[in-house]
């Protein structure tokens, strides 16, 4: 049997059955590898992206948002400040102190957000001011830089970012020059506007994605929201009003004299992030600051304020649909592995069983058919054994036919010249012939003798030549039914691979 | 034989693995992919020239029947005087969403319109369709509402100071009419704080009124601002000032018909429906009949046609690619973001019941069987 074993195994050993079974697992398999391939290659950069457009958009409508706010609170104080009573007022005309007051309420009640509504004159002192006097900004009521740039550039301008303690808020000054018809520089408005909504805003975007947060960083650097996980509103979040990468001396000192950031109470750190500093791609990757992975980074620059907001997002969290699809692909890919052998199993049976069956026939056909070969050889070599014998039996035959033709002729010389020549003859002579028949006939004696052995030699030579015959007849029978057997076998194997 | 066995094999194998492997990822990459149309880009838009194809985009339907009732058609008919066979696509709700009236700028913009007329509903976050706009260039003229925009083309509207003068004027002559005892008391209804309109009709009502409320001929005794100029909630700012003040208001500064309508039933709640001096704004069916009905004392005419004609001049200039200097007369607009506008201000009309028969009916902006329902013949000469 295992010598008809290549038949249904490989040169390696391996049998058709296994090797179906592992056809069949490569079948199944490599479409899942091909998917977890595309996971790698497809999916996740798609999540990613899908992930970076929300939080694009995310980022863009917050910074919308900002503008939007920004625009119209300038156009209030704009607006405001050109309003009849205060130009009045600001010309010394005190007759409209009260409107311009009533003005300047009505300013403050166009956003809850106010938290000052003030004059100040065309020196930087202060007039008036609803709901009621501001407190100085450090050192100054009115930061003398921000006074330079609206005595010349006479546009309306926005503060960096302070913060009052009193009310664990932020809050900016937007200033605008008081102007005349007559383009003279009346004084200063101001309104002041505590950052309430952006930080809600900024706290909220833990409400967009588990784990993501935000944070506005202004075009100092400094950290001027971040998302605050305590919503009790009594503690701040650690990385707030800390610079992402170091400020300058003068800026340090501005900090310092405008008490910005509310630095009085907590000075201005630094907590670096260098991927920030000079970031100049809307989106990318990095471990910020007291973080401890990567996050997605989206960054959007403010148009109105000098402030960038970045919405942040665990790498790990976005990709999160990948790696679960990862995990069922897993369980998937072992338990079709598991049913693709047992299937390759039975397959694999299924279309060896037919091949052995064959095989079988085939090796009986063959042991039939060397079992003829070797009768078929002893017989070839009775045959040959039978020619020999018979040819040897008739050269004898013919050897004693000639030597009793030989005595024959002697017999009838001796025998003539004896009639012809008895009375001539001596008795030497006469006992010599007669001697000479007695020599002859005893040879055609041993002739005869000789004959009957070739005889009997050629008896048998016939005898075993018709046995060979029969052998060969039997010889014959096999070789067709072996014939027989192989076109059996030919048809099952035709069957088997469906030709 | 055994070679041509495998190969068949593998061949089948092969098919079998690629039909697999697509659908596989078929079914797994359908749950992922995403429908992201990538913006039109380029400059089909021409500046408007040879436009044939104009958007008209209007803010809501709500607080003023003023949009649907009458832009619409005025406009309608304007541009299509103006350009031959225009098609024009028109949405006229964006339902006081920026972001839904975006959206509507941006399929105009995909259906190939080259010239876009907005009526905001926010100034400022409709900057975004200017920029969308721009990007194909396609020229954008803001109707009626200022867009906060510096690379905004156009602006069509009325002198909104001249509104808010009127407004005031009317008060500042007729304002001892309700004096009683001392003091007039005035309470001011404005509109919404997101309107840049809003802020420029106080404006101009202050510049009449501040001189009289310092010299003390009339007290404001509130100043608001109403959301979206909502009917309602004007309602209520009257009612509580109306309580606050113990119902000592004899002049509601209010800004506009809507807000008026309001305004008369918390008045006509505290019985003072037509002792108390109303102002209102846009010549609304409803605000003329109750100037009519003496419950409110006038109304700002903005003839809408004239500001829709503007635009039907102002369409037909960038249809012909001609200059649009004559019908501006170098007359501009700043925005926040130091733009200058090319602007064409239409003069209002201020409206009483002197007037209402050769303003508003002589010009057919409204009928007169729309306004004198339940209005006795022969009031103020139009019923």
């Amino acid at each position: 049997m295992s010598a008809h074993a290549p038949l249904i195994t490989s040169t390696k050993g391996v049998t058709l059955t296994v090797r179906v079974s592992a056809i069949l697992i490569v079948a199944v398999i490599l479409p899942l590898v091909i998917t977890v391939a595309g996971n790698a290659l497809i999916l996740r950069p798609t999540l990613t992206t899908q992930a970076t457009t929300e939080m694009g958009n995310d980022a863009r409508s917050h910074q919308q948002a900002i503008d939007a706010l920004f625009i119209a609170r300038l156009q209030n104080l704009e607006f405001i400040s050109q309003f009849f009573a205060i130009q009045h007022f600001l010309q010394n005309d005190q007759g409209y102190k009260q409107q311009a007051l009533d003005e300047l309420a009505l300013g403050y009640r166009l956003d809850p957000n106010y938290s000052a509504w003030t004059l100040f004159n065309n020196q930087g002192n202060v007039l008036l001011s609803y709901p009621a006097l501001p407190s100085p900004r450090g050192k100054y009521m009115l930061p003398p830089s921000i006074m330079t740039q609206l005595q010349q550039e006479r546009k309306a301008l926005l503060s960096d970012v302070y913060f009052d303690d009193n009310v664990h808020m932020a809050f900016i000054d937007i200033y605008t020059p008081i102007v005349s018809p007559q383009a003279a520089f009346l004084g200063i408005g101001r309104s002041t506007l505590k950052l309430n909504a952006i930080w809600t805003a900024v706290n909220n975007e833990t409400n967009a994605a588990a784990g993501s947060y935000a944070m506005i960083v202004d075009g100092h650097g400094v950290r001027i929201a971040y998302t605050n996980p305590d919503n009790t509103g009594t503690t701040l979040p650690p990385a707030l009003f800390k610079a992402t990468a170091p400020l300058s001396n003068d800026f340090g000192q501005r900090i310092k004299d405008e008490d910005l950031y509310g630095s009085s109470h907590a000075a201005v750190t630094l907590l670096a992030d260098p991927a920030l500093t000079g970031q100049q791609a809307s989106t990318f990757q990095f471990t910020p600051a007291l973080q401890k992975e990567t996050y997605q980074a989206y960054q959007v620059r403010c148009q109105v304020v000098p402030w960038t907001y970045i919405v942040l997002r665990p790498v790990n969290t976005i990709t999160a649909a990948a790696n679960q699809q990862d995990f069922y692909l897993l369980i998937l890919a072992t338990i079709i592995v598991v049913l693709a052998a047992i299937v390759g199993l039975f397959v694999g049976r299924a279309i060896t069983r037919p091949i052995l069956r064959s095989v079988s026939s085939l090796i009986k056909s063959s042991e039939m058919l060397k079992k003829l070969a070797a009768h078929e050889e002893a017989t070839a070599t009775e045959q040959k054994w039978i020619v020999e014998s018979s040819q040897k039996g008739l050269d004898e035959v013919q050897y004693f036919a000639g030597a009793s033709a030989i005595a024959a002729n002697k017999l009838n010389g001796v025998g003539q010249q004896l009639r012809q020549q008895w009375y001539e003859l001596d008795e030497r002579s006469i006992r010599r012939n007669l001697n000479e028949i007695v020599e002859a006939a005893g040879y055609l004696r041993q002739a005869t003798q000789h004959e009957e052995r070739s005889s009997k030699t050629l008896s048998t030579a016939i005898r075993v030549t018709s046995h060979v015959a029969d052998q060969l007849l039997s010889g014959a029978t096999s070789a067709s039914e072996a014939a027989s057997q192989l076109e059996e076998v030919i048809t099952q194997l035709r069957k088997v691979v469906g030709n | 034989m055994k070679k041509a066995y495998h190969q068949n094999w593998l061949q089948i194998l092969c098919c079998g693995v690629l039909i697999l492997s697509a659908i596989l990822l078929t079914s797994c990459e359908s749950g992922t992919t995403t429908n992201n149309p990538s913006p039109a880009t380029g400059n089909g838009g021409n500046g408007g020239k040879g436009c044939t194809k104009v958007g008209i985009l209007l803010p809501e339907t709500v607080s003023s029947v003023r949009w649907e009732t009458k832009d619409h058609p005025l406009l309608v008919q304007a541009i299509k005087a103006a350009i031959p066979n225009v098609q024009i696509d028109y949405n006229n709700d964006a339902q006081g969403d920026s972001n839904l009236q975006l959206t509507q700028a941006q399929d105009d913009l995909a259906k190939g319109d080259c010239i876009l007329v907005v009526g905001a509903h926010d100034g400022v976050a409709a900057a975004d369709i200017v920029a969308t706009a721009r990007a194909r260039n396609v020229p954008v003229i803001a109707y009626d509402r200022l867009i906060q925009s510096k690379d905004l083309n156009y602006y069509v509207s009325f002198d909104g100071i001249k509104v808010g003068q009127l407004q005031g004027q009317y008060i500042a002559d007729h304002y001892q009419e309700y004096q009683k005892e001392g003091v007039v008391h005035i309470t001011m209804i404005s509109g919404s704080q997101t309107d840049t309109n809003a802020l420029l009709f106080s404006m101009g009502a202050h510049s009449v009124l501040d001189p009289l409320f310092a010299n003390g001929n009339l007290k404001n005794i509130l100043e608001t601002f109403t959301p979206n100029w909502d009917n309602n909630t004007a309602q209520a700012e009257m009612a509580a000032i109306l309580a606050d003040q113990q119902n000592n208001i004899q002049i509601a500064y209010v800004a506009n018909d809507g807000m008026a309508q309001g305004t008369i039933s918390a008045l006509k709640a505290a019985h003072l429906n037509g002792k108390v001096l109303v102002t209102g704004q846009d010549a609304t069916v409803a605000g003329i009949h109750s100037i009519l009905t003496g419950e409110q004392n006038m109304t700002v005419y903005k003839p809408i046609a004239k500001e829709a004609q503007s635009v039907g001049d102002l369409v037909k200039a960038l249809y012909n690619g001609s200059d649009i200097k004559a019908l501006t007369h170098g007359v501009t607009t700043s925005t926040y973001d130091g733009g200058n506008i090319p602007s064409i201000l239409d003069a209002p009309v201020a409206v009483d019941r002197n007037n209402i028969a050769s303003t508003v009916i002589a010009d057919n902006f409204i009928s007169k069987n729309d306004v004198c329902t339940d209005i006795p013949p022969g009031t103020a000469g139009v019923c």
